[in-house]
């Protein structure tokens, strides 16, 4: 088990309000050792808990899975055992949390998925039915999210590892007493994006939104440009909860080696780069959306998660998990969870053919999932799908310590208090190299220059320490969550942002079209941005915008801060290769200048590779005709 | 939009949970975020075109009373999906009330979002929503407006 920080469960234990109920004992063994340890010199040991009932201040020890909930508690899990796929450290750090009885009272969580079971013996005890929403018909006296298609056990697997119960039966959540909402969205017919970010009534009092969806879109969308009815509805979530803002934690997408029903060209000596960055689908340039990449229980990336300039934070996710009883052999462990209830629906119904077996708990009938999940209630998922659950069921124990938080404070928080993990991931996947644009082969020039000209270019640079001293890294974000950390900075803090959100319209970069010299680094552009007497003068996010007549799948684009910081927003042979030729306000952002000076000279870089005079079935496009920037100022 | 894995993999392992990807519209000859081959571009039969951002569309199916959805092909080829919805945001629905009360823009139905700044018509062709937003842009110059139109959908992740 993760030794208890004693600092912490101090702070935590200071910040307990008055007149509350004291703990009974009992709980995690190694818990009680070490608090017992905290006050055995003391002359005064008071130790109070702010839950009552059987399941006070106890970790989630007391529920039968917990030994499958490798992201609650990675050293006591199954998997700790197989080094091959666990590392048995990883996890979210969230025990300390709640062995001192937080564990979400008070949060609203609306999962919008595929529906959610809320009879679930599991998670009915949490459901609020007045947050319950079906986008399959157009009638809401149909407001049921239960899915009616045995398939359709996605946002019960969602719910899940935010919010399910302490019980003693199955699993729990990570924040096991929040509350759940759900509505029924994805393939749902009578969506209206209006009413389910926040518009209706049956969404407008959720604290957070927990997204695990996103737009693969087959060719460059258009940003800002008057079409999005996303864009419209989050920029007004800073209105709700008080104008305190919504919570919106959204997945970054799996898209790293391959889109579905795409196949990505990968770089040469590189295999793969992201085969689409995240901001691909355009709700994650909007600055309240917390993207989320997923890391597995080695605690490194997970292979499928899309790396991107506009990742937040990574969670807990896992991998494939198809082999063993469990999934202990073959990529590694998946996220125990709840599952539509029953043997005949949902992920643990049984699969036996494709593409390969699963794991033994998952295959209904089988004396692993008998003896472990006879009702075949439970199962586990992978993808950032479940590391965005796992943040926010963290963001849940952070509201549920202190409600005063706004938007901008949960981003803040949880980027402060990330854990910069794997910080040699570069090294190990021979990324720290530059590539040659023409040959798209690795050259032993280990230099993180962009220049002008050049032929070879860095195609990832890893972590980055910016200029504002805070680490980024397309990979992970700022970082993994860490529950832990995060609800004790949320305990003492004080200082709250501005939740109020103002966009300045985008601005030219360039005043006559840039002709592409493919097969090179070219700056195409640079800015100054005019100091603004309302703002910090700290950036908080980078927007660039492009149009114009480019094979923009051959291409990336770069940018390099005043301060010298240079972020990757996309690489070349990406998702977009030979199938677009006309890009009309193409949108990318980045988060990697957080904190830095707004003010000095911005560089817009092209990074295109040669090889290829087409783009699809038309002659290779050569013009961009307008290039824009806008900076968002941190609060 | 092409599945590459099974639906009963897709279930299970999630990352592989496109199988909600499918989810086509009514029509039978155009699927959303399909892309149009040159030849096929060139056998559209439009039935109206309206400009959206810097977009062209071509329409190609308007809505009907058993489907409230147009579809439209932009300037690359790509098959998209309007509910003929104008969204005006950014200013007090008051103010879009007060707007409406005076000048008819022949919406059929009108949500407004009090605590979101967001007013929502619903039209019943493309054509009227675009229209709408002509009129209704120099009489609110402070407000947005946006004609969502959904060139994908949204997929597990």
């Amino acid at each position: 088990m993760r030794k208890i920080n004693l600092a912490k469960a101090i702070g935590a234990i200071g910040a307990a309000v008055a007149g509350l109920t004291a703990c009974g004992g009992g709980g995690d063994a190694n818990s009680t050792s070490a608090t017992s340890s905290i006050f055995d010199s003391s002359p005064t040991p008071v130790v109070v808990c702010p839950e009552t009932g059987p399941y006070a201040c106890k970790s989630g020890a007391t529920e039968p899975l917990y030994k499958l909930a490798w992201h609650l508690n990675a050293a006591k899990s199954f998997f700790a055992a197989f080094s091959e796929t666990s590392d048995g450290k990883t996890d979210i750090n969230v025990e300390s949390v709640h062995l001192q009885g937080i564990k979400g009272a008070g949060v609203k969580v609306l999962v919008l998925d595929d529906g959610m079971d809320i009879a679930h013996e599991d998670l009915a005890v949490n459901v609020d039915k007045t947050m319950l929403a079906n986008f399959n018909f157009a009638d809401f006296a149909h407001r049921d999210p239960t899915p009616t298609d045995v398939d359709a056990a996605h946002g019960t697997n969602v719910a899940g590892i935010i919010a399910g119960a302490q019980n003693g039966i199955g699993v729990m959540g990570i924040a096991p007493r929040a509350t759940l909402g759900a509505a029924a969205l994805i393939g749902g017919k009578y969506v209206n994006i209006i009413d389910a970010y926040g518009g209706a009534d049956w969404s407008k009092n959720a604290d957070i939104i927990s997204a695990s969806y996103g737009h693969d879109a087959k060719t460059p969308e258009q940003f800002d440009a008057g079409e999005s009815d996303d864009a419209v509805a989050l920029r007004k979530l800073p209105n709700l909860r008080g104008g305190k803002g919504l919570i919106f934690v959204k997945a970054a997408g799996n898209e790293f080696e391959q889109v579905v029903g795409k196949a990505c060209l990968g770089f040469g000596d590189l295999q793969p780069i992201s085969c689409q960055t995240t901001a691909d689908d355009t709700a994650h340039l909007e600055p309240v959306i917390i993207s989320t990449g997923a890391v597995n229980a080695k605690g490194i990336k997970a292979s499928y998660s899309s790396a991107g300039a506009v990742n937040w934070i990574s969670g807990l996710g896992g991998e494939y998990g198809r082999e063993g009883q469990y999934g202990e052999i073959g990529s590694g462990p998946m996220i125990v969870s709840t599952d539509l209830s029953g043997c005949t629906n949902g992920y643990s119904r049984g699969y036996s053919a494709v593409p390969s077996p699963q794991n033994q708990f998952l295959t209904a009938g089988g004396a692993t999932n008998v003896k472990d999940n006879p009702k075949c209630n439970y199962s586990q998922m992978n993808g950032t799908s479940a590391a965005t659950p796992t943040v926010s069921g963290v963001v849940a124990l952070m509201l549920s310590a202190n409600p005063k938080l706004t938007w901008r404070d949960v981003r803040e928080i949880l980027r402060a208090t990330a854990r910069h993990i794997d910080p040699t991931y570069v090294q190990r996947e021979s990324r720290n190299v530059k590539f040659d644009l023409t040959t798209a082969k690795a050259t032993t020039d280990s230099s993180s220059t962009l220049v002008d000209g050049d032929t070879t270019a860095r195609l990832d640079f890893g972590w980055v320490k910016n200029a504002a001293g805070y680490s980024f890294s397309n990979w992970y974000g700022f970082g993994l969550v860490d529950a832990a950390a995060a609800v004790k900075m949320a305990q003492s803090y004080t200082v709250y942002k501005d939740a109020t959100l103002t966009l300045d319209a985008f601005k030219a970069v360039n005043t006559t079209p840039v002709a592409i010299n493919y097969g090179h680094v070219q700056k195409i552009g640079s800015f100054t941005p005019a100091a603004s007497a309302t703002s910090s003068g700290k950036i908080d996010m980078l927007q660039l915008r492009l149009s114009g007549d480019v094979c923009v799948g051959r291409m990336g684009f770069y940018v390099k801060s005043p301060a010298g910081t240079v972020s990757v927003l996309s690489t070349p042979n990406n998702v977009y290769a030979d199938t677009s030729n006309q890009l009309t306000k193409y949108g990318l952002g980045s988060f990697a200048f957080y904190g830095e000076p707004m003010t000095g000279t911005w560089e817009v870089y092209a990074v295109s590779v040669d090889g290829n005079a087409h783009c699809g079935d038309k002659p290779r496009g050569t013009t961009l005709s307008n290039i824009e920037y806008r900076l968002i100022a941190a609060k | 939009m092409n599945i590459t894995f099974t639906k009963t993999f897709a279930s299970v392992v999630c990352i592989g949970g496109m199988v909600t990807a499918t989810a086509a519209f009514s029509a039978t000859d155009f699927v959303q975020g399909q892309m149009l081959s040159a030849a096929e571009r060139s056998a559209l039969k439009p039935q109206g075109t309206v400009t959206i951002g810097k977009h062209p569309l071509t329409i190609v199916k308007a809505s009907t009373a058993d489907s409230l959805d147009t579809v439209v092909v932009n300037s690359v080829g790509a098959v998209g999906i309007s509910k003929n919805v104008l969204l005006i945001s950014n200013v007090p629905t008051s103010k879009v009330k007060t707007v409406l009360q005076s000048m008819a823009v022949g919406s059929v139905s009108t949500t407004y979002y009090d605590h979101m700044d967001i007013s929502r018509l619903r039209f019943a062709s493309l054509q009227a929503a675009v229209s709408a937003r002509d009129s209704l842009s120099p009489v609110l110059p402070q407000a947005t407006f946006d004609v969502p139109v959904q060139y994908s959908v949204p997929t597990a992740k």
